[in-house]
């Protein structure tokens, strides 16, 4: 007997071939170079060395080690920016999206304005609060604050989580507005009829009923709080012709492998290595609990 | 039948979209000058720089003049932000497409990019324009290019930095410290009470406190690196003490508050002096009610002045596509440069050529100051190490931090030596 031969359909791979060739070129190819670049030592211009683990020990164990003293310093700037940022960048737009929800007068106007600044380049909003916070002629200097924001502590991170919210809650306040608007309004009306006041509602109904955008955004804003770099760079370097004032690990990894001198991408290399697992970690500790939750 | 005619289709659109991108990465790889070339059936010479402030306007005349000579290949004048040209640089000449035909890179990247093999000597340029050679430039700032007997750049100007003086202000706190042309250490010291109890600045911190730093240490006979210049030398006394010395005058009020603009202190008629480069000058002409000169860096002894520069040089990155009918136009626009040099100096820079030398206009301007003698002329010295990057980085990320106080200079200095140490010693073999 004959066996049919069985038709293969590929038309699913044709659906996602234009993502699957983005991701493979930009996100996948530079991954395993990056990673192999993380065992030479390379100067971006001759043969890449193969040196076998040595970056990863110089960076890690060698204490005596400028590379080692530039990643922990990093990485406890970088953690500390999470720690901060993440919060705000919650709790900010969660309480803007509640309070547009009851959708006060000209709360449209509200949203264009609390939205627009997601819109702008790093640069741009940089620029803008440098402004604000000159010690000399800002607006905090004419409120009386004359202090050099950007530059001492510990106003300088104060600075930082001012503009990085100002900058980033827009996104998050859309998401959560779109999830407020679908909460059923009958569990509300029950809940006032059992006497239930606006906090008891808030922690009972409101966020349960959210949940899920609250941990898609949280897995999203660590994921990126893990990769700053614009915001310290443009906020905490007043001087060209100083470093700046608060140095997180992408902003090493970057004067590492791009700088004045001669690169040394292999170690710039491996600390974005260890980075990038570090949050990786991080986001399937994330993903696991979302899978709980589920 | 539509089954099928739906396949075909979206087999179609994934092809196109294919290929879209596939066009989209190879423009991107070759950089935006490939889209210009081809725009004009290959019949320019791409030049990049990074003349982008209001000496890219001076730049930008220089190159419609000689465009308008009618040669061969039109130079397509491509400005970007020296970050960037620099990053681009490596990308470009590993992929062997999209180099430039010429380029502007500052004094301190010749020597490394001569070692990294990624410049062509200049030889068949100083072959094809006779004049373009070390007497029709400023010796010191031409043999900046010298490296094992072969030219690797010709400069375009000096890059002088200095010390920037408010005539009105000098006038009230130091009428006579001008006499001699140099201000000295012991003398800032003497002005720093008087200015500081009217609130002005006598020295602010500049983004060329490195420069003051360096000069102050070279006239005790410090340098970056030992004499085989390539091991790093900063946590030497001369070092120390020149970072000192400018910690001490903040230490006594004479400086500026950490993040306070120099150039804007002394444009508001806040400071009396100001440490800066000659190519601030279009800036500095703009500024109303502003009465200023320029002359040497702060000196220990008026004996010794040192004025540590940043020149702009022209090189030719290794470039298969770079033809003999290029190379032929590329010496005429840099002999047209050094004949017409006079309009760079409009920017304020001192033209490395000196064939503006006679020119009463250049004369009249602050920068011919740092040419006017031979000891000026001699004053002039220049970062051009194979490693100077390495240690510049190093120095940039903490010497703010040890000139106010926040770290010792002993500690700054020892950092800034190990990071240098370890980076040097990350560069193959």
């Amino acid at each position: 007997m004959k066996r049919k031969k069985k038709k293969v359909n590929l038309t699913h791979l044709v659906f996602i071939a234009p993502h699957m060739i983005i991701f493979i070129v930009f996100i996948v190819i530079p991954i395993f170079f990056g990673i192999y670049v993380s065992f030479t030592k390379w100067d971006l211009i001759g043969t890449p060395q193969w040196v076998g683990l040595d970056n990863y020990k110089e960076i890690l164990f060698n204490t005596k080690s400028t590379f080692n003293r530039q990643f922990f310093d990093g990485l406890k700037n970088t953690v500390l920016f999470v720690i901060f940022n993440v919060p705000l960048c919650i709790v900010v737009p969660l309480a803007f999206a509640l309070v547009l929800h009851i959708r006060p007068l000209g709360s449209k106007i509200y949203q264009l304005v609390l939205y627009l600044p997601t819109l702008f380049s790093i640069t741009s909003v940089g620029l803008i609060w440098i402004q604000l916070l000159n010690r000399r002629f800002g607006l905090a200097s004419v409120m009386g604050a004359k202090v050099q924001w950007a530059i001492t502590m510990p106003y300088a991170w104060i600075a930082l989580m001012i503009m990085t919210v100002w900058w980033t809650m827009g996104s998050n306040m859309v998401i959560y507005q779109a999830a407020l608007g679908s909460v059923p309004k009958e569990e509300y009306e029950a809940a006032e009829m059992d006497g239930a006041g606006w906090f008891t509602k808030l922690v009972k109904i409101t966020i349960p009923s959210i949940r899920f955008q609250l941990l898609y955004t949280l897995v999203i804003t660590i994921a990126g709080s893990f990769n700053v770099y614009g915001q310290p760079t443009i906020m905490t370097r007043v001087d060209l012709g100083a470093g700046p004032k608060i140095n997180v690990l992408v902003q090493y990894i970057r004067s590492i492998a791009f700088g004045s001198g001669q690169s040394a991408a292999g170690i710039a290399s491996a600390m974005a290595v260890i980075l990038g697992l570090f949050i990786t970690i991080v986001s399937i500790i994330q993903f696991k609990m979302i899978r709980s939750e589920d | 039948m539509k089954k099928r005619m739906g396949k075909i289709v979206s087999s179609l659109l994934t092809c196109t979209m294919a290929l879209g991108l596939m066009a989209c990465g190879s423009s991107d790889k070759s950089g935006d000058t490939s889209a210009s070339t081809s725009s004009s059936g290959g019949k320019k010479i791409e030049f990049w720089n990074f003349f982008t402030g209001p000496d890219g306007n001076n730049m930008k005349k220089l190159i419609d003049d000689f465009n308008k000579t009618n040669p061969k290949y039109k130079i397509n004048n491509i400005t970007m932000a020296a970050g960037d040209m620099y990053q681009k640089i490596p990308t470009v000449v590993n992929s062997g497409k999209g180099v430039p035909d010429l380029c502007i890179v500052d004094v301190a990247r010749v020597p490394m990019f001569q070692s990294q093999g990624i410049l062509e000597p200049m030889d068949e340029i100083l072959t094809r324009e006779p004049e373009i050679k070390r007497e029709n430039y400023r010796e010191a700032v031409w043999n900046t290019g010298a490296i094992d007997g072969k030219q690797y750049s010709v400069p375009l100007d000096m890059g002088v930095t200095g010390l920037l003086y408010n005539k009105k202000l000098v006038e009230k706190y130091a009428p006579n410290v001008l006499d001699d042309n140099v201000v000295t250490v012991d003398e800032i010291m003497d002005i720093i009470p008087k200015a500081k109890a009217d609130d002005i600045v006598t020295l602010p911190v500049s983004f060329f406190t490195y420069e003051m730093a360096l000069s102050l240490a070279t006239q005790k006979g410090g340098s970056l690196f030992n004499e085989d210049g390539i091991t790093p030398n900063l946590n030497s006394a001369e070092l120390k003490e020149a970072y000192q010395t400018l910690r001490d005058i903040q230490e006594a009020g004479g400086g500026s508050e950490d993040g306070d603009d120099n150039l804007q202190l002394f444009i508001n008629n806040m400071s009396i002096f100001c440490h800066t480069g000659v190519w601030d000058y279009n800036s500095l002409m703009q500024a109303e009610d502003l009465d200023w000169g320029m002359t040497n860096t702060i000196a220990y002894s008026p004996d010794k002045i040192v004025n540590v520069s940043n020149s702009n040089q022209f090189v030719l990155l290794k470039s298969e596509a770079r033809t003999e009918e290029k190379e032929i136009v590329i010496a005429d626009f840099l002999d047209f440069i050094r004949e017409n040099t006079m309009e760079w100096a409009r920017s304020g820079q001192v033209p490395a050529s000196n064939s503006a030398d006679g020119e009463q206009e250049f004369q009249h301007m602050p920068g011919y100051f740092f040419v006017s003698s031979p000891e000026e002329q001699n004053s002039i010295a220049f970062r051009s190490f194979k490693y100077g990057g390495i240690v510049d980085d190093a120095i940039f990320a903490s010497q703010n931090d040890a000139i106010y106080g926040s770290m010792s200079v002993d500690d700054f200095l020892n950092q800034a030596q190990q990071q240098s140490e370890d980076n040097i010693a990350q560069q193959g073999e």
